[in-house]
């Protein structure tokens, strides 16, 4: 009996100290042109400390998330909405904004919005296919055909290849995909169309302190501020 | 939103209550319909395929009960016919071509006049003339267009690419063309020069193309086909390294072994993401379930998603003053 409790008190006092227990995790998920083993390094140098998993893709990241949710997250915040058990902790600020537009491109003239229903439009996946799905239509307040891609550049040829009549971008994703293609990229503004642009989320009840010490002292991201 | 709201303060009525639970019963039938649909991957053995059936079961896992068949040598007809009777699948996804080959034997032999699978084909070479010749089907390509390369390229080197040399046996002339309008698109112009090199010889025939392109027409990049002929050892020893050495000009390539730098050929290989391209071909089974397992017309997809691979050794070498934009790159070599 004494030693079954001694059993508890130790395995107790290892989960609630943190230099016992081990660093704390880190999983982002916040796909740009950038690969994700680029990011690795550069995050591995900012989150000293901190062991952190950078995914690429979003069927990656939810696989983990479902086998092991214990880590913080760094990702969209409509991601973390998505992810049970999780709470938004900080929400960053890019430009003085938490919330980033979202645009239509297409090649060469501008999209009818009153045609929307009846496109397809590319879109990066960062919630699966009912969630990005959801997304668009919130967006473009149409439900339009909705064709997914993995990678920021795929987004390129779904136009090249006339798979999809316009893609939905911020103006960050505009911009990069401007320098990398010669397409004639024409921007279609969407009223009301923001979303946010990245936040921390962590378990209701977890403390991830180290990365958020870390976030508060260097610009992740283009990042340069967490409220 | 609103409206689920509102039907929650409606008093309900036995009717109302009826009509629920028949709407209910029918999605809920309509969801077990969909899971259980039976998807038969017919595949070959190594990493490529399993990183596809990945991605297609990261997208279809819980629509589809997923099975996987491995063709081996050795592999009939009638084991494939034992495998589809049993499965009674109502799509078919084809990996390769023995995979194509062996479905559509098996096509050929059935006496069964019922609409057969939606086929899938993904992996193969010139999969356009294989649909041609299955019924119900669709394909992925798998030849990555030049357009996507060079427009890699050019971002990786950070300087225009207006002229793309290509050599091409007669073969791929179609697709040359092809490539040559989407190239347009992306102010790219393809500079092709047709050779007819066969079985024995050639290699004259192909240094003439290759000294035409990087000296008269000026080519800021070539791009090597995945051609077995225009690629063999004797063609690449002969006529391929002597001018690529001699003109020093970024070379794109298909294939993997071709940018290794101690072989000193291509510059830069653009290779298919074989988990994105399951993710791809989970769309087309999607398309062909929404319109009753049918498929409208055949069709062929290009393919999405690439891996990109820098040979650091041969770009620092002849561009290195030039620095490298790699962030995007997903793998180099030395």
């Amino acid at each position: 009996m004494i030693k079954s409790v001694s059993r508890h008190i130790i395995l107790l006092f290892l989960a609630l100290s943190p230099g016992i227990r081990g660093a704390e995790r880190l999983y982002v998920f916040y796909p740009t042109m950038v690969r994700s083993q680029v990011l690795q390094k550069e995050f591995s140098k900012t989150f000293a400390g901190v062991d952190v998993i950078v995914f690429g893709k979003y069927g990656d990241f939810r696989a983990k998330i479902a086998a092991d949710s214990s880590a913080a997250v760094l990702t969209r915040p409509a991601l973390i909405d998505q992810l049970p058990g999780y709470e938004k902790r900080l929400t960053g600020v890019r430009d003085g904004k938490t919330e980033e537009a979202y645009r239509l491109a297409s090649v060469g003239k501008p999209v009818k919005t009153d045609s929307l229903g009846s496109i397809t439009i590319g879109v990066l996946d960062f919630l699966g296919k009912q969630g990005m799905e959801e997304f668009v239509s919130s967006m473009t307040r149409h439900h339009a055909k909705v064709k997914r891609v993995m990678k920021l550049e795929d987004l390129l040829p779904l136009l090249t290849f006339e798979m999809a009549q316009a893609i939905l971008v911020t103006d960050e994703q505009i911009a990069l995909l401007k320098k990398t293609s010669n397409l004639d990229l024409i921007v279609t503004q969407l009223p009301g169309a923001q979303s946010g642009i990245i936040a921390l989320g962590a378990q209701k009840s977890a403390s991830p302190d180290a990365v958020i010490k870390a976030l508060r002292t260097q610009t992740v991201l283009g990042v340069q501020q967490w409220k | 939103m609103e409206m689920i709201q509102r039907s929650h303060h409606r008093r309900e009525t036995p009717l109302s209550r009826a009509v629920r639970g028949i709407a209910m019963s029918i999605a809920l039938s309509c969801i077990t319909a969909w899971a259980s649909d039976a998807l038969l991957v017919i595949r070959g053995a190594g990493q490529a395929f399993d990183e596809f059936v990945a991605g297609l079961r990261g997208e279809l896992a819980q629509e589809c009960a997923i099975s996987e068949w491995t063709v081996r040598q050795g592999s009939t007809v009638p084991d494939l016919e034992k495998r589809l009777q049993s499965l009674h699948p109502k799509a078919v996804v084809l990996l390769d071509n023995n995979a194509i080959n062996l479905y559509q034997r098996c096509c050929a032999a059935r006496k069964d006049t019922t609409l057969p699978p939606a086929a899938i084909v993904c992996m193969g070479v010139m999969v356009d003339r294989a649909i041609a010749q299955l019924p119900n089907a669709s394909a992925i390509a798998y030849e990555i267009p030049p357009v996507t390369s060079a427009v890699n390229l050019r971002t990786v080197m950070g300087t225009p690419i207006n002229r793309l040399g290509i050599v091409y046996r007669a073969g791929m002339r179609n697709f040359v063309e092809r490539s040559a309008v989407l190239c347009r698109k992306e102010n790219i112009e393809i500079e092709p020069v047709e050779i007819s090199v066969r079985y024995l010889g050639g290699a004259a025939e192909l240094r003439s193309a290759l000294y035409t392109l990087f000296s008269n027409k000026h080519i800021d990049a070539l791009w090597a086909p995945n051609d077995i002929q225009i690629l063999r050892p004797d063609l690449i020893r002969e006529a391929w390294l002597p001018m690529i050495d001699k003109f020093k000009k970024p070379v794109i390539v298909g294939v993997g072994p071709l940018v290794d730098p101690d072989m000193g050929f291509g510059t830069f290989s653009v290779l298919p993401d074989h988990t994105a391209l399951g993710a791809q071909a989970a769309d087309l089974v999607r398309q062909a379930r929404d319109n009753g397992w049918k498929f409208p017309a055949p069709a062929v997809e290009q393919p999405l998603s690439v891996i990109k691979t820098m040979n650091l050794r041969q770009y620092q070498r002849w561009f290195g003053a030039r620095k490298a934009d790699l962030a995007g790159v997903d793998k180099t070599v030395r």
